[in-house]
């Protein structure tokens, strides 16, 4: 048996990584947008087109405080082509430049010169006191621009035959031949040539891990608040109603599943079974949306007005224990009915099969031949053999339940990590929304692995060896 | 097995009308716009005939041109409304409020008709149902079909044949996922990644067979633990943790991520089919005439399994519809432009007045998952032993 246990925890961990790694793929799809989202919400009223050199400062804070100027992964996979100190670029739009420009031409060197160019212009443009003070702001902007922009510029060809310092402006026509240069060429073939460069552990993997389990790092981008303390606020929401749902779905499916297979054959178990067919068909955020709509307001007469209109009700200060659960039940038991009506259905269809087919075997008749009553052959022998299948699907239905909470969540305007993800979804948060998938990912395989010891345990006949 | 042809005929009652309303559905789907559209279907004029349904543009020309020409014959479609169309006069009417405007359903938050929507949204519903399973049921063929005939003996193959194929894939997927050099050419991410998918498929086929050097590939193993590892994470919350990095949403990518989910459950189902087929005497005797692998699952173990792959194809749509209304319900789905049920039903959360908003489109996805759930039923039925019923969720 404990060998069955750590063998099973050990088929866990694969399992992990798969989804470890598919949400930093995810949560790392666009360092870029990334950004954005954190400087719109933190360093308001930095706008790229105002002020050039204050905006890259601020990228680059922005950038460092997030962790976007490691590398991706413990190693890095490129090619010959690529710019050796593409690692050190901080700035990501003159980052994705490089790439660009290196992918395209496949002459590194001319790839370094190029922004060694504008670095070296622009410092020559900070030195300058005797220009005119529009035209340094505007060749200054057409710099930054050329760092993002590798396009051939009329504008800095403009300012070229205009400025009077003889240096800059051969060091600008020399730029513009670079741009010139690019624009021309077509991609090398050193480009095909792998070359792996080895990161150690600083790189934004493992800092995805480390701040996993430290937490206070995990910052929202939104309000800058560590992610776990958001998700901790929420989960208790989630929990309850999840857990409410859970057993109602259990504890009725468990007691219509011995109910039907006792009838069967009546016509009360017949239409039941209808009945469970057509609400299986009708899509919980539907049957959501009209109970709340004819249930939840005075619209369709006062009459109807039963439930609060979502949310999950304010507790005062000298609320006892009683009120508060009255309060909180009052306002949970429709998006407990929503979520659990599909889990009820499929599950009591599964248990009354799996009792359907147990209750054909030989012992069965013995039991019934020896004067047991049906009701004792179904409770006492055949249910014992027919709830295995059923203990499996509890680990199954956990992640639907998951998923329908969410829908739940935010139609009934619950606080609880499924609305969380569902607003981390529409303002960008990308690291709120993924560790809200990791995290209910991490539930669904425990709970997996959970109930398939628990099937070992009750069942001995499966093989636990080997 | 019951062999006998199925026919409209012999069908109880409620198959009769769900294949009648997947009937009617379709027709939406194919022949929405000659039933709802803001055009006529045939207009005939002395200067202007033809088809305006079919390509809307010249004729609106023609009618910003001359504007108050009669028509000298003109067939208009029964619905004088398109889903885009909007009507200024009419926001959030109840259906048959206005005799006058036609507006059978009502309109909603956009001033739009909801029957055309409706009608439109059918489109968009069984594209997406269809395609994606279609999808999902290709790819979980191949590697449910491999995985059931080789479990538990494996796949004898060549040493060299297999290190062969190693550095093919890794080069493959050097070349066309990663390396910039070959997407400056083949510019498009989504056909790197068919070809890739191709090729992939066609190495394998080319290179997994036996050679003087021979070990034992349990590519059973290989499939079942990454169908359980794509189980296990979380359907929904992945797709819409996938559809808000990715973007603006279109009918290519929803159908994509959809199957995305749905290849795991079809591959663990041809999988135990085939085991079931695999241990029959046909399949030994065709094996001993010396058919080669490939030839046995295709010409006679495929052949066995149609049914139960048509069953859970219909649950299949059913659940992919399903997935599709629910992300446009939360708005994740397609753009608001394109008009689906999920969206319109969306609309009745913001306002509880409009009965209209939630009925019928909410109704529509509910017969047609009844419908694809009394098709599957059925055809369940049939095959005589029910196949396991995992399939459904």
């Amino acid at each position: 048996m404990s060998a069955f246990i750590i063998k099973r925890l050990l088929w866990g961990i694969p399992t992990l990584l798969v989804i470890l790694l598919l949400c930093f793929l995810l949560l790392d799809h666009s360092p870029g947008k990334t950004v954005d989202t954190y400087m719109s919400n933190n360093f308001e009223g930095v706008k790229s087109m105002e002020n050039v050199e204050e905006y890259e400062y601020y990228y680059i804070q922005s950038v460092k405080k997030l962790g976007l100027d490691k590398p991706a992964f413990y190693f890095t996979l490129t090619n010959r082509a690529m710019l050796d100190t593409i690692g050190r670029i901080t700035f990501l739009p003159k980052k994705t430049q490089a790439e660009k420009l290196s992918a395209t031409s496949g002459n590194k060197k001319a790839v370094g010169e190029y922004f060694h160019t504008i670095d070296y212009l622009l410092n020559q443009v900070r030195r300058l006191t005797d220009t005119v003070f529009v035209q340094k702001n505007e060749l200054t902007r057409e710099l930054y621009n050329a760092k993002k922009d590798a396009d051939y510029s009329e504008k800095l060809e403009q300012i070229s035959q205009t400025i009077d310092d003889k240096n800059i402006a051969s060091q600008l026509k020399n730029l513009l031949e670079q741009q010139k240069y690019f624009a021309r060429n077509k991609p090398s073939a050193s480009l095909l040539i792998p070359a792996i460069k080895w990161n150690g552990t600083d790189n934004r993997f493992h800092l995805m891990l480390t701040r996993l389990f430290s937490g206070e790092k995990n910052i929202s981008l939104i309000d800058s608040r560590p992610v776990w303390l958001k998700i901790r606020e929420s989960l208790r929401f989630t929990l309850a109603i999840n857990l409410l749902a859970f057993i109602l779905s259990v504890f009725v499916s468990y007691k219509l599943a011995i109910w039907l297979s006792m009838n069967a054959g009546r016509r009360v178990a017949r239409s039941v079974n209808s009945l469970m067919f057509v609400l299986y068909t009708m899509p919980a955020f539907w049957v959501g949306s009209m109970l709340l709509m004819f249930f939840s307001s005075s619209t369709y007469g006062s009459m109807l007005n039963w439930f609060p209109p979502g949310g999950v009700g304010d507790i005062g200060q000298g609320d006892n224990f009683f009120e508060i659960v009255g309060i909180r039940l009052h306002h949970y038991l429709l998006p407990v009915i929503c979520i659990s009506y599909p889990v009820i259905v499929f599950l009591t269809t599964h248990l009354k099969d799996s009792i359907k087919d147990a209750s054909g075997n030989q012992w069965a008749v013995t039991a019934r031949a020896k004067g047991l009553s049906e009701v004792s052959t179904i409770k006492r022998h055949v249910l014992r053999n027919a709830i295995f299948p059923y203990i499996t699907l509890l680990g199954n239905i956990i992640p639907s339940i998951f998923a329908g909470s969410v829908i739940m969540e935010v139609l009934f305007n619950i606080p609880g990590m499924g609305r969380l993800a569902y607003q981390s979804i529409i303002s960008r948060d990308w690291p709120v929304l993924f560790n809200i998938i990791l995290i209910s990912g991490i539930i669904t395989v425990l709970a997996q692995i959970l109930t398939d010891i628990l099937y070992a345990w009750l069942d001995p006949r499966i093989n636990t060896g080997k | 097995m019951n062999k006998q042809a199925i026919t409209f005929k012999s069908m109880p009652f409620n198959m009769k009308v769900a294949v009648g309303f997947i009937s009617l559905v379709l027709l939406f789907a194919i022949a929405g716009r000659f039933i709802a559209n803001d055009v006529p279907i045939y207009y005939s004029h002395k200067d202007w005939k033809g088809f305006p349904a079919m390509n809307k543009t010249s004729f609106l020309a023609f009618k910003q041109k001359n504007e108050d020409v009669e028509p000298d014959f003109q067939i208009l479609p029964l619905i004088p409304y398109s889903a885009t169309s909007i009507d200024y006069k009419h926001s959030l009417s109840k259906p048959g409020q206005d005799v006058g405007s036609r507006h059978l359903l009502g309109t909603d938050t956009f001033n739009r008709d909801v029957l055309a929507g409706i009608i439109y949204g059918s489109r968009t519903a069984l594209l997406i149902g269809i395609l994606s399973n279609i999808l999902a049921v290709i790819f979980g063929l191949f590697l449910g079909s491999l995985s059931g005939y080789y479990s538990s003996v494996g796949v004898v193959t060549g040493r060299q044949n297999f290190i062969f194929l190693l550095m093919i894939e890794i080069l493959l997927g050097y070349g066309l996922l990663y390396n910039p050099y070959v997407s400056v050419y083949i510019y498009n991410t989504q056909v790197r990644l068919l070809l890739f998918f191709i090729l992939t498929i066609l190495s394998v086929y080319m290179l997994l067979r036996p050679q003087r050097k021979n070990f034992r590939l349990d590519i059973d193993l290989l499939i079942t633990k990454s169908v359980e590892i794509f189980q296990s994470v979380p359907g929904l919350l992945l797709l819409l943790g996938i559809s808000a990095v990715t973007g603006t949403m279109d009918v290519v990518k929803l159908t994509l991520l959809v199957s995305l989910l749905r290849w795991p459950g079809i591959t663990r189902l041809v999988r135990g089919e085939v085991i079931k087929v695999r241990q029959s005497q046909f399949i030994e005797s065709a094996k001993s005439l010396g058919v080669t692998d490939w030839r046995v699952i295709a010409k006679h173990i495929l052949p066995n399994i149609t049914r139960q792959i048509i069953v859970a194809f219909a649950f299949g749509v059913a659940s992919s519809i399903l997935l599709e209304a629910s992300l446009s319900f939360l708005g994740l789905g397609l753009p608001p432009d394109q008009v689906t049920w999920g969206m319109l039903l969306s609309q009745s959360r913001t306002n509880p007045a409009a009965w209209w908003l939630a009925i019928f489109p909410g109704l529509m996805i509910s017969l047609l998952i009844l419908a694809c759930y009394t098709v599957g039923n059925y055809l369940n039925n049939r095959t005589g032993e029910t196949s396991s019923k995992e399939e459904i969720i």
